[in-house]
């Protein structure tokens, strides 16, 4: 009984120390971005604001730019999130549940695709989107984004689909259903948790996105949050307080995606990988 | 005899081509073109700067890969980067998913806490490090100033610390990732074998020796997999920590500088495409051991 009470003690301590090792670095962003200029240069630094300001929080937003940094990351990764879930349910769909001839081969170019080096593909995709004059507009971005997130959707979405029960599509086709009805009316409503799942890691990934943002993306007003941060420094001197405002706020969104589906994500993830 | 039963199934078989054909032909249009060009590109001469000394060059790019001293302290980098910061993960992945397998009370706290890291763009999880390496004004700095373990700041982004601290904060990052992975697979291991171990009088450590490590091989495996391949191209961290300066320049920013500061297509394609080639031949040999380690479980 003793042993076991130690053993939960110990247990909860290491749960504290990790969730504090996540944690710390964000405490010191936000301590940062509160701080004034000469706060911010003392050494050794104090933990905490002293006194804690908000001019930072107001030189971010100043100009509007950020906000139009945004929303660009907004608008991207909500385009990709849909584009990438259009195409990839139906054809997880197929490879779960269906005969397909040449699955091995079709697995194999998705995975192909996977690992191919992204940096690689940006050369003869920017010279493509340069012909097109699409550089510095969202499908430059959108494009990129939903090929390199369809391998990781169509793995989750033909693991999600193969656990539902074959008796949802037998008894569609019973009642008159022709194959495709029973897809789009009875699989996809009830696959809307796997749907989900996908979408919030699909979100993430777009939102995220650094290497095709900073190449595709010609002028300040066309970049996305990631590539804002990243040349901040280039703009001004080094304003690490202004920098780390700018960062708290781009870190509220995938706060918010996180907090609402982490249980979600951490089951998207493991599906992903049991298969 | 078996009439109705075919038909579905060509009927089966037709709407997958329908299902499928719109993802392939996205994948034929948008990606086919870029990786293809890449390896085409990769046989040729090809430098933006001087274009119209265009030609087939054979294998010379790949001939030139092998002499290029900056490309193979670049690989030895990258190779030295993705062996510690992987293997850090995987020891620290799953230490936090056997503390937080089981957890009761107070899951979503601290589960949010720990998958934030990962899901943060890795743009702001280095622009948070530089905050607390900055040998200037950094937490890490202040902290062992304050303690008087030193008496002047150490320049942690500086020659011969620099890839240590990047491994840090990729670790911090990325860590989560593998946590996750293994704790899916913790829970996939049914209650009864360890009850069993232990009616056979085995002990805590023989549970976790014998029965939980044996089943998480297939996780630890995918794990594997998945950060080895990502470490390897890793781009953007580096990028902002040091911008690849005292040697953290790994294969990706190398290839960075010469696609699109040198301009040389064909050099940096014949890179792109080698650099494929060694991911590729990587998670083949991991998939190898993936089945061999899974086989014994079937």
């Amino acid at each position: 009984m003793r042993r076991k009470r130690l053993d939960s003690i110990g247990l909860w301590i290491a749960r504290g120390a990790i969730a504090a090792a996540c944690l710390i670095p964000f405490y010191w962003l936000l301590n940062v971005s509160l701080s004034t200029p000469s706060a911010i240069y003392k050494m050794p630094a104090d933990y905490w604001p002293r006194p804690a300001v908000i001019d930072n929080f107001r030189a971010v937003f100043e100009t509007g730019q950020f906000l139009r940094n945004i929303l660009n990351s907004f608008v991207v990764a909500s385009l990709t999130t849909l584009l990438t879930l259009a195409l990839a349910s139906p054809a997880a769909y197929a490879l779960a549940r269906l005969k397909v001839r040449r699955k091995g081969l079709i697995m194999a170019i998705f995975l192909g695709i996977a690992i191919f080096p992204a940096i690689g593909m940006i050369g003869p995709l920017y010279v493509a989107m340069a012909r097109l004059s699409l550089i510095g507009r969202y499908p430059a971005l959108v494009l990129p984004y939903t090929l390199m997130s369809l391998p990781l959707a169509v793995w989750i979405l033909t693991h999600y689909f193969s656990t539902l029960p074959r008796s949802l599509e037998d008894a569609a086709l019973i009642d008159g259903c022709t194959p495709a009805q029973a897809f789009l009316r009875i699989i996809l409503p009830v696959s809307a948790p796997g749907l989900f799942t996908s979408a919030a890691l699909i979100f993430i990934f777009a939102w995220n996105e650094f290497l095709f943002a900073l190449i595709m993306t010609s002028t300040p007003e066309s970049r996305t949050v990631p590539v804002a941060l990243a040349l901040f420094a280039g703009l001004h001197e080094l304003p690490w307080g202004t920098i780390a405002a700018a960062t708290v706020v781009s870190i509220a969104p995938v706060l918010l995606l996180v907090a609402l589906f982490q249980r979600k994500i951490v089951e998207g993830l493991t599906a992903g990988a049991t298969r | 005899m078996s009439g109705p039963m075919t038909r579905r199934r060509r009927r089966d078989s037709r709407l997958a081509v329908w299902l499928l054909a719109p993802s392939l032909a996205f994948v034929a249009i948008i990606g086919a073109f870029p990786v293809l060009s890449q390896f085409v590109l990769s046989f040729t001469h090809y430098n933006m700067k001087f274009a119209d000394e265009r030609g087939f060059a054979g294998l010379e790019n790949f001939a030139r890969l092998a002499t290029d001293a900056t490309f193979l302290q670049d690989f030895w980098q990258t190779v030295y980067f993705t062996v510690i910061s992987v293997g850090f993960e995987l020891t620290f992945g799953l230490a936090a998913a056997l503390a937080l397998n089981r957890i009761g009370r107070g899951r979503a706290p601290v589960s949010t806490s720990v998958v934030l890291p990962w899901a943060l763009p890795t743009v702001v999880a280095a622009t948070m490090w530089s905050l607390i390496l900055n040998d200037r004004m950094g937490l890490l700095n202040s902290v062992l100033v304050r303690l008087g373990a030193i008496d002047t700041p150490v320049v942690w982004l500086g020659p011969g610390l620099a890839m240590g601290s990047i491994i840090l904060a990729d670790v911090w990052k990325t860590t989560p990732f593998v946590a996750i992975i293994l704790l899916g697979g913790l829970k996939s291991i049914p209650d009864q074998y360890y009850e069993a171990a232990a009616l056979d009088g085995a002990s805590r450590w023989h549970q976790l020796r014998f029965v939980t490590m044996p089943l998480l091989r297939p996780f630890i495996a995918i794990a594997l997999l998945f950060r080895t391949m990502d470490a390897f191209r890793i781009f953007d961290i580096i990028w902002v920590l040091t911008g690849g300066a005292t040697k953290t320049e790994t294969l990706s920013i190398y290839i960075y500088r010469v696609l699109f500061r040198y301009s040389d297509l064909g050099y940096g394609s014949a890179m792109t495409v080698a650099l494929f080639l060694i991911v590729f031949l990587m998670s083949l040999g991991l998939l190898k051991i993936m089945k061999v380690t899974r086989e014994p479980l079937q």
